[in-house]
């Protein structure tokens, strides 16, 4: 192939320019590449984030919203929110983004301990860690729950240590079965197959009116939230003995999402079929004040690349300009020989494409110390302005959404290369050698050879 | 006929005037035969033998290689496999040595010779270019050595039409007389056609045939 040996010849017998060709390839590809990296590692750390912050979206009623259009006349008088409906949250469960859909609702009961297993028969009553100074003591929380396991089985914050699920009858039949936290069953001395009896009181015209009900421990829980006294029972079960109180969905709903970085994706699939005033919750505020300085620091890093791409188009595409002015008495002795235009095209294309892949190689080993300092730059400034007092930012509002630690985040800022990113950025690099070689090199095209040699 | 140039036109803008250089110009041209076109400066010769190479097109008329049409055999299949061309200026490829031009050439053909490199060593010997020369790049030869490179490479593809414009205008009267009975041999013991363009009455006077271009037409 003649195209490839006079390539490799002129390559290495004309240095000055080919080392003029390494040397602006390899200033615009070690940019591109910090910029590509530094895009890379940004979107790691705020993909970690929102892993962190997790995948749960909630379904609420947006009644800020309401009142303040309520206020402002923008709605009549009287009108009132549309409550949640049960088949609506279920359709919304449908779609393909959510992995698991649950909803779930309360009931306040006191607890008793009725031991079997040892022969005492005799109410005890049942601690609790007496958390709320605003109630009394032994009460608690029955939360009702749509699936075998809780939300928080799933997302990390809590696990089954002793014991079972919920099995499928237990939640169609509404059985007496509950998960209690390993602190509450250390403190209670409880193990699953131990009964615990909850009293229900209800105030009516002859007075209090109290209801037993024995409840199974199925299974024992540990969990990272303080609030060690929830107890898990089918949803059916709590709301057999809320009996149906009011005749719409009182309950909370929450879709767990497949992948945590399709939230936003599932939320813009949804909205529009929701009610007016309903809204899928996802702490996006938290999100967002965290990601804050790294959208700014990507904001910068991505208008910087691509400001190197242009002009990068523009100088690379200038260089070959002057390349193939320079060959042009080689192009016209060979168009007189009667070669033909693509193979001459062909044989600059291979001498361009053979010093940028040169160029790409080393460009890998450079670029890679500089995104280095870059990242260590971008992780000790930008990271630590998005960092409150506290070294772990703890998203308070639903303990179903998780804790991000900074110090992961910046661990996170990881500005090695790998395989995917070296394909992209090759990619990028030959496009951009395309793209700035394209006009110069098709320009050979139209050239005719008497003119060549007549100048 | 090998070639024939049939009824050709060419001219120029010269302003708002057309100046004709070829007017309706005929010629045929045999095989086996040593022409020489002399003509003054501007008379038009570089031009026709632009035409004659196919690296240009005339504006009326055709120009036959074989019978055919060249511009039916299309003018790059022309130029690669029927023609080889040997310029005033010494027109080969900076940065490559003297053999490696010389070897381009018969990649470009496609020629079937074995070994590539010892044919052209051959052929450079046969112009007076010892192998110690062939292998330095053409920038560090002088430039009678640069002109029988470019001949050694219009020799080598072994084409039946060898067309020169000027061809030896940068050599020594002995160099000169040497390349041209060099031109002479291939014609008469090769059945080679060669044309050259020159100003050189000595060169012309060593042809078989002397054509001349006054008023845009080949005289003898």
């Amino acid at each position: 192939m003649r195209q490839l040996k006079h390539g490799i010849k002129s390559i290495i017998r004309r240095p000055i320019k080919t080392t003029m060709l390494f040397l602006i390839f390899l200033v615009v590809f070690n940019l591109v590449f910090t910029g590509v990296i530094t895009q890379n590692s940004i979107t790691s750390s705020k993909n970690y984030i929102r892993n962190q912050i997790g995948g749960v979206v909630e379904y609420q009623i947006d009644y800020t919203s309401f009142y303040n259009d309520l206020q402002n006349g923008d709605l009549p008088d009287g009108t009132e929110v549309p409550p949640i409906s049960l088949d609506k949250l279920l359709e919304i469960g449908e779609n393909d983004y959510v992995k698991k859909t649950y909803y779930t609702t309360n009931a306040w009961l006191k607890g008793e301990i009725e031991s079997i297993n040892d022969g005492d028969d005799g109410p005890i009553i049942m601690e609790d860690f007496a958390k709320r100074s605003f109630a009394p003591t032994n009460y608690f929380t029955l939360t009702g729950i749509n699936q075998p396991d809780s939300v928080g089985m799933n997302i990390g914050k809590e696990t089954l240590v002793e014991g079972e699920l919920f099995s499928q009858d237990d939640l169609d039949y509404g059985e007496n079965v509950i998960f209690i936290s390993e602190d509450l069953a250390s403190l209670n001395n409880l193990l699953p197959g131990d009964t615990v009896v909850f009293t229900q009181s209800e105030w009516t015209q002859d007075g209090e009116v109290t209801t037993e009900h024995n409840f199974t421990v199925k299974g024992i829980y540990s969990t990272t939230d303080s609030d060690k006294n929830k107890v898990y029972a089918p949803y059916t079960t709590v709301d057999n003995l809320e009996e149906n109180w009011a005749d719409y969905f009182t309950g909370q709903a929450y879709y767990l999402i497949e992948d945590p970085l399709n939230i936003d994706a599932f939320k813009a699939d949804v909205q529009d079929s929701m009610p007016d005033y309903h809204m899928l919750f996802s702490n996006d505020a938290e999100y967002e004040e965290l990601t804050a300085p790294l959208d700014l620091v990507s904001l910068i890093s991505n208008l910087l690349t691509w400001v190197v791409l242009a002009a990068g188009v523009l100088i690379i595409a200038s260089i070959v300009t002057i390349f193939v002015r320079d060959r042009k008495f080689e192009i016209g002795l060979l168009l007189s020989s009667g070669e033909s235009k693509l193979k001459i095209v062909t044989q600059f294309v291979f001498e361009i494409a053979l010093i940028a892949v040169i160029t790409f190689g080393v460009s890998t080993l450079t670029s890679s110390l500089i995104s280095d300092n870059v990242s260590t730059w971008i992780a000790e400034t930008q990271l630590v302005s998005a960092e409150p007092d506290a070294p772990w930012i703890g998203i308070w509002t639903n303990p179903l959404y998780g804790e991000v630690n900074m110090e992961d985040v910046q661990n996170q800022f990881d500005s090695s290369i790998n395989g995917s990113t070296l394909l992209s950025m090759f990619g990028i690099n030959l496009g951009l050698i395309i793209m700035s070689s394209i006009v110069p090199l098709t320009a050979i095209m139209s050239f005719k050879p008497r003119k060549i040699l007549q100048d | 006929m090998i070639f024939e140039i049939d009824n050709i036109n060419y001219g120029y803008q010269d302003g708002t005037k057309k100046r004709m250089i070829l007017k309706d110009l005929s010629y045929g041209f045999e095989k086996g035969k040593f022409y020489t076109i002399l003509g003054p400066s501007g008379s038009g010769k570089s031009t026709l033998l632009a035409l004659a190479c196919a690296l240009d097109n005339p504006e009326s008329g055709s120009i036959k290689y074989d019978g055919t049409d060249i511009k039916k055999i299309g003018y790059t299949k022309f130029r690669r496999d029927n023609i080889s061309i040997i310029f005033q200026k010494y027109n080969l490829i900076d940065f490559l040595t003297g053999v490696e031009n010389v070897e381009s050439d018969m990649m470009i053909k496609k020629t079937k010779h074995k070994n590539k490199k010892d044919l052209a060593y051959r052929v450079l010997d046969s112009v007076g270019i010892v192998k110690s020369k062939a292998d330095r790049k053409v920038t560090n030869l002088s430039g009678g050595e640069q002109q029988r490179v470019a001949i050694a490479r219009a020799l080598v593809k072994d084409t039946d039409l060898i067309l020169g414009d000027e061809p030896t205008g940068a050599l020594d009267t002995a160099t000169e007389k040497e390349v041209v009975n060099l031109f002479k041999t291939l014609a008469r013991e090769h059945n080679k056609t060669i044309i050259l363009v020159t100003h050189s009455d000595d060169v012309a006077n060593m042809s078989d045939i002397k054509l001349k271009l006054i008023d845009g037409k080949l005289v003898e």
